[in-house]
């Protein structure tokens, strides 16, 4: 992912787009119980995912460096998301309770 | 009284003996800049005149006077009648106390006043049962908890039989706060006869005297002659009468030759470290680097601490209260007229704090914003973003909240108040004396001594004064921490 020639903070609607994903992911891996020993095996991962919400808030300007690194985790964060995510979590939640009713 | 004497000031103790004269003009010149007056009237041999003075200064160490051996008569009997009770109480700690003082003192509507009297050693039978009886009436309205009222009696030599036998009876076994009991107390008096010691032994006591913890107030306060070389103006004259007296701070002060002192790093060492003295010498132009910072730790639980941190350089703290470390000053007692301590951390600072913290610190559920913070600060380190003024507000305020206790506030150096101690104002052949010094005592590894003289060399590695012909010689010293430092 290349910046465009703006000096907005947000490089291209791309970016913005990649980092408001991030930022869900983040958000649904924070609230998961496996969260404390998710994050310290995967700290850098977690970390740029902060950056990108760092982006989304307006609290720092990305260099083209971090922006193609967090472009390049998306696929790495949404994996951990499918795996211990929140939602996740809730799906098998709700079919275990199908099971109890069963 | 025990008429043990306070400790004085070994090198005014020096002077005197040489020129009783010269030793009055620098006590006189003391009192004159009034940063030594308590340290004078802690001083074990100031004389009645001096301290007769002194008590005419405004904020005079009144407590500290009355306590004195020496301290005029005349105030002695007027301070038998003041209204300040922490008065009264100085007085009955007193050693030259006359009988009928101490009888005075004995009655005292006070408490404390009494409490402090009944340790004397020289109180007749008559003060002693007053005491014992005052003690006895206490503890019977609150018992269990004024054992210790009754210490002082109970390892007093001149303590009648029937009033011993009158303590056994009491609870010998309860410990006061620092472990000590009446028994213990009893055990220590020199003429408990041989079946009471065997009724201790039977309740448990061990055969082992009280041990009185006597702290060294002259040293806590600082020696006066140490105070008169922090006075940028004191005269000279006195300074090199100090200096010839061995006193080990004249290494360090710009005006003397280096042939006044020789000194020897682990022999003086600690009074270097818990005067601040080399600290004072070496911190303060460490600020004309651009990339260092000071940090003042304000914690409950470990005590408060100064240290500075430059990148790239591994210096290991440890702020446990209580210790001392080599990297840090945390004597609590100093007070450094050239720190200024900021109630504040700006974004820079809070960036500085979390760099050598990891990220698993703060792995909980509910700190999400300060791993947004950590992570923000570690990519900015990494120059991999840049702060927004949104992204600097939200570092300072999370840095605030997060460092709420355990605070890191930044500190702004004054070398001007740490004069006369100064690196660049010391003579190139001192600076080259004062390193050798410190790199023998690196090199005779003694103790934990040889880590505080690792550190001053890294702080003259750091300085950007140091000559060529200094670095050279640190630069042959085995440590990689004076390495980096060097390499910075």
């Amino acid at each position: 992912m290349t910046r465009s020639p703006e000096t907005s903070i947000f490089p291209s609607e791309e970016f913005r787009a990649v980092c408001e994903r991030m930022d869900g992911y983040l958000s649904s891996l924070t609230a998961s119980d496996e969260y404390m020993d998710l994050s310290s095996e995967h700290e850098e991962i977690l970390q740029l995912a902060f950056v990108a919400r760092a982006v989304l808030r307006d609290l720092v300007t990305p260099s083209d460096e971090v922006i193609d690194l967090i472009a390049k985790a998306e696929d790495e964060i949404k994996s951990l998301v499918d795996e211990y995510g929140e939602d996740n979590e809730d799906n098998e939640d709700n079919e275990d309770d199908e099971d109890d009713e069963e | 009284m025990s008429k043990a004497s306070l400790p004085s000031d070994p090198y005014l103790d020096r002077i005197e003996a040489q020129d009783s004269k010269l030793y009055l003009e620098i006590l006189y010149c003391l009192i004159e800049h009034k940063v030594a007056n308590k340290s004078i009237a802690r001083h074990g041999r100031t004389p009645a005149e001096v301290l007769s003075a002194l008590a005419k200064e405004k904020d005079a160490p009144i407590y500290e006077i009355v306590q004195h051996p020496n301290c005029p008569d005349e105030l002695l009997r007027s301070s038998l009648q003041s209204p300040d009770s922490l008065v009264r109480l100085s007085v009955a700690n007193n050693p030259n106390l006359s009988p009928s003082q101490i009888e005075l003192l004995a009655s005292d509507e006070d408490d404390s006043v009494k409490l402090h009297l009944s340790n004397r050693s020289d109180l007749s039978e008559d003060v002693i049962r007053k005491l014992f009886n005052w003690a006895k009436n206490e503890a019977n309205q609150d018992y269990g908890h004024k054992m210790s009222w009754f210490y002082g009696i109970a390892k007093n030599p001149n303590t009648p039989r029937e009033i011993i036998q009158a303590l056994l009876k009491f609870d010998l076994k309860e410990e006061d706060y620092d472990g000590s009991t009446l028994g213990s107390a009893l055990m220590s008096n020199p003429n408990m006869i041989d079946e009471d010691k065997a009724l201790l032994s039977i309740n448990g006591i061990p055969p082992k005297k009280m041990e009185s913890i006597e702290v060294n107030m002259l040293e806590h306060e600082g020696l006066p002659s140490s105070k008169a070389f922090e006075i940028q103006s004191f005269p000279i004259q006195y300074i090199q009468a100090l200096a010839k007296a061995g006193h080990p701070f004249a290494l360090f002060h710009p005006d003397l030759a280096v042939a006044e002192f020789q000194p020897s790093f682990n022999e003086y060492i600690d009074y270097f470290i818990k005067s601040e003295i080399i600290y004072r010498t070496l911190w303060p132009e460490l600020i004309e680097r651009n990339d260092i910072k000071f940090f003042y730790l304000r914690s409950s639980y470990d005590g408060d601490a100064l240290y500075f941190h430059v990148p790239g350089l591994q210096l290991q703290h440890d702020f446990t209260r209580g210790s001392m470390t080599y990297n840090s000053m945390s004597y609590a007692f100093i007070e450094r007229d050239w720190v200024e301590v900021i109630e504040g951390l700006d974004s820079d600072d809070v960036i500085s704090l979390f760099e050598h913290r990891t990220f698993d610190e703060f792995i909980d559920f509910e700190m999400e914003e300060i791993q947004l913070a950590f992570s923000i600060s570690h990519s900015v380190l990494a120059k991999r973003v840049e702060l927004t003024q949104k992204g600097r507000e939200f570092l300072e305020a999370e840095g605030s909240t997060y460092f709420d206790d355990d605070v890191d506030y930044h500190v702004r150096i004054l070398p001007d108040k740490a004069l006369p101690y100064s690196w660049k104002k010391l003579s190139k052949e001192k600076q080259l004396l004062i390193t050798k010094v410190i790199i023998d005592g690196f090199n005779e590894k003694v103790d934990g001594k040889y880590q505080f003289a690792e550190h001053f060399l890294v702080c003259i590695a750091l300085l950007p004064n140091t000559s060529s012909e200094i670095r050279t010689l640190i630069e042959a010293v085995d440590s990689d921490v004076v390495r980096q430092a060097l390499a910075i």
